[in-house]
């Protein structure tokens, strides 16, 4: 394998563990490690949650050095998962370019669980919420409707690349109106436990603890990065959800 | 009692949703979700010993959590997170972080602070029971492999 052959497959690599959400010192330890197996020598890797930068010396040439600007991040622990395995793979079998291209595609191509699952999921994590914060069956159900629509407009909106602030401010806006909706035509007697329940679905908790963590591990900026993050986000749920609470304010008076 | 079971079984449910979202497959869903059970349940049951401050309830269901999914993670061979992220989903403090944005825009300060702090407080004591724990983990490895 050429020195431009390693680095490009490990930064494909970080890059696919850095989207799908992995820590920031698993992606800066994978990358090391990859490049550490295959011989390179003054490895520096620095990952944030919107930039990998690698570097290395290899058998006496020029130093090399790599880039890779992230912009979309999700959740995504099965691919997780997978990447991890490959990761172990290679430093433990030397595998060549072909076949680590190859599996890198495998995992690419791997399809995920289906829309319909995910949007019933999402639908019943809110429902089982709603009942752990104390709500009845009738605003469980409620919830799991608003999450299910929620579902599909995420979906949509992602698709066509709004950003995240705009599209926490619609989720937080619609699930306020909709909880507004049932409590005014009397199918709710108490809408706190239903808004609740279904913005578990949009909060940014995780982000918030892993933010600590990097803080924590000395990754300053990585964990700037993402409590800065979570903060944006809430601020757009909490806006959105604002501005119906203060529509029906005025006009009730 | 019977609510503390209740409570713990809507935790489990939520959680193996949660774990299809995040596209966890197969058993690993099943373990994930009983993490969640369990992150839940030691937490309403360490109401007992502190019934004052929730902090350390916080603390101690971390703590709990995070050896199990250490443990889950050695067994099924998986990276930890798989099992961490989708355990704490019920711990993390998403009702803390909403309720200070609305406290914030509705010009309420002192109690926009209040709550700042204490959702702060709350990721910190996540955050620190799982750094607690994993270093741990990692020490007694490293152990191992030098002998």
């Amino acid at each position: 394998m050429t020195s431009a052959q390693l680095i490009s497959v490990s930064m494909d690599i970080g890059q696919r563990l850095l989207q799908c959400g992995a820590e920031t010192y698993r992606v800066e330890e994978a990358i090391f490690r990859i490049c550490c197996s295959y011989g390179a020598k003054e490895i520096n890797v620095y990952a944030v949650p919107t930039t990998i930068i690698t570097s290395f010396t290899r058998n006496d040439e020029a130093p090399i050095t790599r880039v890779s600007r992230i912009y979309n991040r999700s959740t995504n622990l099965g691919l997780l998962d997978q990447l991890n395995t490959l990761c172990r793979d290679i430093c433990n079998e030397k595998m060549d370019y072909q076949s680590i291209t190859e599996r890198l595609h495998l995992i690419d191509r791997h399809a995920g669980y289906p829309d319909y699952m995910l949007c019933l999921t999402t639908g019943g994590g809110a429902a089982f919420f709603t009942f752990l914060f104390g709500g009845i069956s009738i605003e469980a159900l409620c919830s799991a409707i608003t999450c299910m629509i929620l579902w599909w407009i995420i979906a949509w909106m992602t698709r066509i690349r709004t950003n995240t602030l705009f599209i926490n401010i619609v989720g937080g806006f619609w699930i306020a109106s909709t909880a507004l909706l049932f409590y005014k035509i009397g199918v709710i007697q108490q809408y706190d436990t239903m808004v609740i329940g279904s913005i578990m679905i949009l909060v940014p908790g995780l982000v918030l603890t892993n933010a600590i963590r990097d803080l924590i591990a000395g990754d300053i900026v990585a964990g700037i990065t993402k409590f800065t993050e979570a903060l944006l986000v809430a601020a757009g749920i909490a806006v959105g959800a604002a501005l119906p609470f203060s529509f029906a304010g005025l006009l009730v008076g | 009692m019977n609510n503390i079971i209740y409570q713990s079984l809507m935790s489990f449910f939520a959680c193996i949703c949660f774990a299809v979202v995040f596209q966890v497959k197969g058993k690993h869903i099943f373990f994930a979700g009983f993490g969640g059970l369990l992150s839940w349940l030691v937490y309403l049951l360490a109401a007992y010993p502190f019934p004052e401050s929730v902090i350390p309830r916080y603390f101690i269901a971390t703590v709990i959590v995070t050896i199990y999914s250490e443990c889950c993670a050695r067994i099924l061979r998986s990276p930890v997170t798989v099992f961490l992220a989708i355990s704490l989903l019920p711990l993390v403090p998403g009702g803390g972080i909403y309720q200070t944005m609305v406290y914030c825009i509705n010009g309420n300060t002192v109690n926009a602070v209040r709550q700042c702090i204490s959702t702060i407080g709350i990721a910190g004591a996540l955050a620190i029971g799982i750094v607690v724990v994993s270093s741990i983990v990692h020490l007694i490895l490293r152990q191992n492999s030098v002998r």
